[in-house]
């Protein structure tokens, strides 16, 4: 297993050549910073990043995250909590989100960057760093601005973790089917009673405190999709001058035994055991759906951006066994003599199909996430517009496509790796376990394939597919050119 | 190709939607591709004139445009592949009933 080395040279091609960074701050939004401020800020989180985070890749596979069932508490493997610690402590957390509530007001190009050197280094404790970018986004768009106040600094900094609490035993694929209930109270809070499973990092020791976002049903919601809300409900609740005050009703039961990402807690959490744990309605009743969807596109670009990082991770352990290895004398090495096996024709075709999956795959996530900067932030109205639906329409491409090849290239370097491959002792099996969720969570990619058959080609009557297909058929001139 | 697969999904889902949902997985592949190889060309083009005008390192360059010929080469043409099991429709992945498929 080779040192985690962050691919700056590949990075900055795409930086450089595919993506517009001298464009992206012209936005009156990202004014305040230039491509090489940029660019700086992304060699500083490497270095960060190699040193303190990768080296507790395997520690963090052995030990994984564990629950005591006499406290209801998880302690993550040795060495997290001060590497958590030092990631807040440089405010890395903070680089993408709204300088307003403590962030850097950095492009999510940026913080797309930073993400893929976090979770090639370590994918499950990146799990911690990102997931909360989700419930950032949610509160961020649809909480009231006390809400915001109350909340946001300490989530965006990372002092605070936060999670989202959508599955339940009963309802995975099909959010509908969910039944955790909350009650009005009449104060303006609800009580909340229900079990969630499946829930990132929904207990830990990294932070003093964990704001879930939860979904739940009040009294008289109509059935399905349409009768779901969403709630804040705080491990401790919040007093008025924003300390920490009561324990609310809200505990992890137990954690997952899982196939891979073993540091990254898995939890079951039961709401409301005692007398219903205490929520705070996000928006409007009955609305929470649709607030999920403003989040979705981020949260499945991280996915596939996982996909992305897990493949660079185990490409570089392949790269550096293949010339490590010594086995069989290539065509043309001197008689006698065993050849790296990288000087075997089909060794080295299996290197170049990740090093080319792996370049494609980083230059769709980058260009989407360029796109969404564009769509929150370009002046022009249409083109905001335009770039929205690019962004829609490319999701199921980032999130489905990224994470099968995040299988694949993972898969393809335990090949490299030959019978060292199959055992453990190699760390290349933990690459292939960690990537193996990416294709299934975040909406599965069946889920993928159906959203970009039955909701992505339809809009704008087929007009965005058909503009983006035309996009590509325009190189084909240039190309001959050449 | 990718056209027109596009268009043979879009109008026979809407008559069965059985055929968009049966064929929704290996149209995601082939459009994946497809999009894949065009950020794999244009990566070469971008390469390409690197080496021409002198720029940039020839090395490295080199390599982005050996990386990328050898995607549209050797990988993307897995994308016809795919054509057939899409505008194949539902009927073969859903014929053999349930009793067969159980053991």
């Amino acid at each position: 297993m080779a040192e985690y080395r962050p691919p700056l040279r590949d990075v900055f091609f795409v930086l450089d050549n595919l993506v517009d960074l001298d464009e992206l701050c012209q936005f009156e939004a990202f004014k305040h910073t230039d491509p090489d401020t940029l660019k700086a800020v992304i060699e500083e989180n490497a270095r960060f990043v190699a040193e303190v985070i990768a080296p507790l890749n395997r520690v963090g596979d052995l030990e994984g995250s564990v629950h005591d069932p006499a406290t209801n508490t998880v302690r993550t493997p040795e060495g997290f909590k001060a590497a958590y610690d030092q990631y807040v402590g440089a405010g890395w957390g903070g680089v993408p989100f709204d300088a307003a509530y403590g962030g850097g007001g950095f492009p999510w190009l940026e913080g797309i960057v930073m993400q893929e050197f976090l979770c090639s280094a370590n994918m499950s404790f990146s799990m911690a760093a990102t997931l909360i970018q989700g419930a950032i986004d949610l509160l961020h768009s649809h909480g009231s601005e006390e809400q915001k106040e109350t909340y946001l600094p300490k989530m965006v900094s990372g002092e605070w973790g936060g999670t989202m609490n959508l599955t339940e035993p009963e309802a995975g694929s099909d959010v509908g089917a969910l039944r955790t209930k909350a009650v009005p109270q009449g104060d303006g809070s609800y009580r909340i009673t229900g079990t969630k499973i499946f829930i990132t990092f929904g207990e830990h020791d990294l932070t003093e405190q964990i704001i879930h976002l939860v979904l739940a049903r009040t009294p008289d919601a109509p059935p399905g999709t349409k009768g779901i809300s969403c709630f804040i409900v705080p491990k401790y609740l919040v007093n008025d001058d924003g300390s920490l005050g009561e324990r609310n009703d809200v505990q992890c039961v137990s954690v997952e035994h899982k196939m891979g990402v073993k540091a990254s807690p898995t939890c079951v959490m039961s709401f409301g055991e005692q007398d219903g744990a205490v929520g705070y309605l996000i928006g409007e009743e009955n609305q929470g759906m649709r607030y999920m969807f403003t989040m979705m596109n981020n949260a499945r670009l991280s996915v596939g951006l996982q996909g992305l990082a897990i493949a660079e991770r185990a490409y570089q352990d392949a790269v550096a066994y293949a010339q490590e290895r010594q086995q069989g004398r290539a065509p043309g090495a001197p008689a006698g003599t065993s050849s790296p096996i990288i000087e075997h024709p089909d060794v080295r075709r299996m290197l170049m199909t990740q090093k080319a999956l792996i370049e494609a795959m980083r230059g769709i996530i980058y260009l989407t996430a360029e796109a969404s900067d564009h769509a929150a932030h370009h002046p022009d109205p249409d083109i905001r517009a335009y770039k929205q639906a690019l962004v829609d329409l490319l999701i199921p491409v980032c999130k489905g496509w990224c994470t099968d090849m995040g299988v694949e290239v993972t898969s393809l370097a335990v090949q490299v790796y030959g019978g060292m491959g199959f055992i453990e002792e190699s760390g290349v099996p933990q690459h292939y376990r960690d990537a193996r969720i990416a294709p299934i969570y975040e909406g599965t990619n069946g889920i993928q394939a159906m959203d970009l058959v039955g909701r992505k080609l339809p809009i704008d009557g087929g007009g965005v597919v058909r503009e983006f297909l035309s996009q590509i058929a325009m190189l084909d001139p240039a190309l001959l050119r050449r | 190709m990718l056209a027109d697969t596009t268009s043979w999904i879009m109008h026979h889902g809407i008559e069965d939607p059985r055929n968009a949902l049966a064929g929704a997985t290996p149209y995601l592949r082939m459009f994946s591709l497809v999009t894949a190889g065009w950020v794999m060309a244009r990566q070469a083009l971008v390469a390409k004139h690197a080496l021409d005008e002198g720029t940039g390192d020839a090395e490295a360059m080199h390599a982005k445009l050996t990386t990328a010929r050898f995607f549209c080469e050797q990988i993307l043409p897995q994308a016809q592949g795919f054509g057939p099991a899409v505008t194949a429709g539902y009927a073969d992945v859903m014929g053999v009933p349930v009793s067969q498929l159980a053991v």
